[in-house]
Formats: structure tokens, sequence, C-alpha cells
């Protein structure tokens, strides 16, 4: 049996033949790119893909190329247009032609690209990123944080050969307030392929150890500003969006914020900025403390003087009540005085009057007694008189006295006896015959 | 959250209760030098959180005269 037979070569060649014949033009296409390097030589090699509707499923899939001279002018011009270098997972449009080559097979060499198709693709997946998170109810989550006061234990994220963490460190420590900060530095890779895995693995590293920190600061010190797509995907800025401690971000980019920047607490440019931040936080913090102080020390002098004011109203008033109190007492004892004085002079006066009339009266008494006596007296004297020998005498009886005495009767005198008779005027013996 | 930032936290609103007492003349003569010396901790507290005890300011004093 004969069969007839070309070669592989002779096969390839008719179909790069044929495929030039009827794919002469230059189509524009969309696609995916899964692969993408460059060469020593300056071209660029791609692989192109189609997925399906569910973004799962490769439908289509081509090598590619960007030839060194036209690739030396669309790399510049795509960076410009986007700010972004074409990378794999990125959706584009490009001008291609088709080719096949017996060696090398099919390839689709290009030509042009549109950025505004790359830019629109991203918005979309930004939008898209924003919408899911809104929609899964953590987008406020991490910017509804309060910053804790004092905001000085700080865990820090940024790549361990940023030219711009020494800055900052010196710019946080350094402040010429004296604020104490305590930072941890969490190294990661800040831009370009696994940039986002790479911040979340710190952030998960802080995660276990959250009690130590009183914030996150995001920072990417410098260097190029392409290549941060890594700040809008939905996955690293769910877990910001979600972390427990407020997250400040100075991830230094001049295109609109990032899909990070927007869930953070707090978002800064740079991270100059968000040393000034921190430090102005600390002001804030002093500010309030020292307003504290001031306003607790003017109301204890305020208290101090009005109980000392209070103080000497009290004993004022204390002291003119004794006055007066000393002033009645006075009065009262003065009054007391008087009428103790006129009682006295009263009762003075009542006694010297019964004593007045109790001397007249003794006076009477005695008066009449010793007038009565007095007649008394007369009468007995002239009783006497009556009765005096003298009186007798008188009337012209005469005594006779014997021996010294009175002779009584006539039988105690006999004859010869001597006697005397005494007259009123004189005595005369006489003897008895 | 942290254990620290809420003695802070409560530290400043003791303080501030203070002073509300201060100005509602809720406070006794008797309980002014207690409250004032409680104050004072209060406040050399708060201060050490922002400006660090003096042995930490002291270093940072001393590594500023290395450099």
């Amino acid at each position: 049996m004969t069969i007839d037979s070309i070669s592989l070569k002779d096969l390839l060649l008719t179909i790069r033949k044929e495929m030039a014949d009827a794919f002469s033009n230059a189509y524009w296409i969309r696609a995916e790119i899964s692969e993408i390097r460059e060469n020593a030589n300056g071209h660029c090699y791609l692989e192109l893909i189609e997925k399906d509707s569910s973004g799962k499923l490769i439908v289509a899939k081509s090598r590619a190329s960007i030839w060194a001279d036209t690739y030396r002018m669309l790399k510049p011009y795509f960076i410009k247009e986007t700010g972004q270098e074409l990378k794999s997972g990125m959706k584009v449009m490009v001008q291609v032609t088709v080719s096949f080559h017996e060696l090398y097979g099919f390839n689709c060499a290009i030509r042009d690209i549109e950025p505004s198709f790359t830019i629109g693709d991203l918005a979309r997946k930004r939008q898209e990123a924003i919408r899911q998170l809104q929609e899964d109810g953590i987008w406020d989550m991490n910017r509804t944080l309060d910053l804790p006061t004092p905001l000085t234990r700080i865990a820090i994220i940024t790549s361990s050969t940023a030219a711009g963490y020494g800055d900052f460190i010196d710019q946080l420590k350094k402040n010429k307030q004296g604020y104490i900060f305590h930072t941890t530095f969490f190294p990661a890779t800040m831009q370009g392929d696994g940039a986002a895995d790479s911040i979340i693995n710190a952030l998960d590293k802080i995660y276990e150890q959250q009690e130590q920190y009183d914030a996150v600061a995001i920072i990417r010190g410098g260097g190029a500003t392409t290549d941060l797509l890594a700040y809008d995907e939905y996955e690293l800025a769910a877990c910001c969006a979600q972390f427990p401690l407020p997250i400040i971000t100075g991830i230094g980019h001049d295109r609109d914020q990032s899909v990070v920047d927007m869930v953070a607490n707090t978002r800064c440019k740079t991270p100059t900025a968000v040393a000034a931040f921190l430090i102005e936080q600390m002001d804030e913090t002093a500010d309030n403390l020292l307003q504290i102080e001031e306003s607790l020390k003017s109301l204890m002098d305020e208290f101090l003087k009005n109980a000392h004011s209070r103080l000497r109203n009290n004993a004022l008033s204390l002291s003119q009540r004794i006055h007066l109190l000393l002033r009645e007492e006075k009065q009262e004892m003065e009054r007391t005085q008087g009428n103790i004085k006129h009682s006295i002079s009263l009762l003075l006066m009542r006694q010297r009057q019964r004593i007045k009339e109790s001397n007249v009266k003794i006076k009477n008494t005695i008066k009449s007694r010793i007038s009565e006596e007095k007649h008394h007296l007369e009468i007995s004297e002239k009783a006497i008189l009556l009765l005096s020998p003298d009186y007798i005498l008188k009337k012209g009886y005469s005594l006779t006295i014997k021996e010294g005495k009175i002779v009584k009767s006539q039988s105690e005198l006999n004859k010869g006896d001597t006697i005397t008779s005494i007259f009123v005027d004189g005595k005369k013996e006489s003897i008895i015959k | 959250m942290a254990k620290k930032t809420n003695t802070y936290k409560e530290s400043i609103s003791e303080l501030e209760n203070i002073i509300t007492e201060l100005e509602e003349n809720q406070l006794e003569i008797d309980d002014l030098a207690n409250k004032a010396k409680r104050a004072t901790e209060l406040i050399k507290f708060c201060k050490e959180k922002l400006y660090g005890t003096e042995d930490e300011v002291n270093k940072i004093l001393e590594d500023l005269d290395k450099e």
C-alpha cells in the first residue's frame, strides 16, 4: 500500500503560506496577559488567554510577542497612560498580526496597544472591589474605629529596603515635643507581584499581638509609583477594612486613592505625612491633658478662694454675733444690777424708815418710862421725905437715943440714965429723974 | 482594646470627673486635698504615657548627646 505523504515541514510551510494569505490584516483583539517576560534582546514574550464568563475556565490561549523595536515604544507609552506596567492578570486591547512558523508555531505579534481599555478594566475591577467591600458590610469598619489616646505604640509595615523608613523613624522619634513612640517593624513587599499577600501576612502577625499596639502604619517609602495594583485588590482591602486596630496609610502615589487608602482609618499621602499625623495626634492629646491640668488648677484655686472667703465671712459673723451676745449680756447684767440696786436701796430705805420709826418708838417708850419712873420717884421721894426723921423732927417730934440706940419704949429708961434728945435743930442731953 | 490605653482613658475621665465635681461645687473642703493629690498622680501618669518616664527621657537625651 502506497500512501501519499508530505513532510511535516512541507505541511507547516503550506499552513504558513495559507495563513499569511488569509490573515494578512491586523486585528484588534481583547485578551488577558497570563505570562509576560522580556529577554535580553529587548523582545517581549507573552501568553494571552481568554476566560469564560465565570472567570475561571480558560477558553482560548495563544503565544504573543512584542518585538523589540515596537516594545521600546509601547512600554513607556503604556506606563505613561496607565501608571502600570504590563503584567500578568492584566486585560489588554492589542493590535496583532498573526503568523504561523514551521518551527515556532502560532504567534500573535503585537503592533499596538490601547491603554484606555486596561485603564477601564482596572477601574472596573477597582469598582468591583469597592462594591464587594460595601456589600460585605465591612467598608466602614476600620474607618470608624476611634484612634486610641495616646497613640504611641505603632506597628509599621514597610519594605526593609525602603530608604524612607529610617527617615520616618527619625522624624517620629526626634519630635521636638519629646513624645515617646514605641515602633515595631514588620517587613513586607510593598509593590509588584506578591505585595498584597506579603502585606496580609504582616497584618496577620500584628493581629496575633494586637494588644501591644495602638495602630498600624502601612508605609511605602519612595520608589517608582508603578505597580501599586495590590492596594486595589479586594483581599488586601478586605483585610485592612476588618482589621481591629486603626490603619494609617502612607503609600505615596500621585493618582487617586487606592482602595486600601479608602478603607483605612486614616489616609496620608507619604510616610512623612504619617509621622506628622501621629505627632499631631499626640499634640492634641497633650493639649487636652494640659487643658485638664490648667482647668483643675484654676478650679481648685477658685475653690480654695471661695472656701477662704466663706470662712472669713463665718469668722466675721461669729465675732459679730459674739459681740452682740456680749452686749446683750452686758445690758441684761446692767439691768439686773440696776434692779438689784434699786431693790436694795428700796429695802434700805424701808429698813431705815423702820429703824427710824423704831427709834422714835423706843425713845417715846423710854421717855414715858423715864417720866413714869420720875413720877414714881417723886412720889417715893415725897413719901420718904414724909417719913424722914428730919421731916418728923421738923413737925416737933424728937428722937431719944440711949447709948447710940433709938429708945422706942419708956421701959428702956432707968433713973439716972443719960439720954440724948435729937431735935430738928440739934440735940440736948438729959438725965432721967 | 489595649489595657494601657484604657488606663490612660480612665485617667482622663477620672480627671474630667474631678473637674465636673469642682465646677458643680460638689466637693467638700475635706475632699479637696485628696482630690488634688489624686489629680496630680493621674496627670503624672498621663504625662509619662506621652513623654515617657524620666528614665526614658534621660536615655533619649543621652542618645542625642552621642550624636
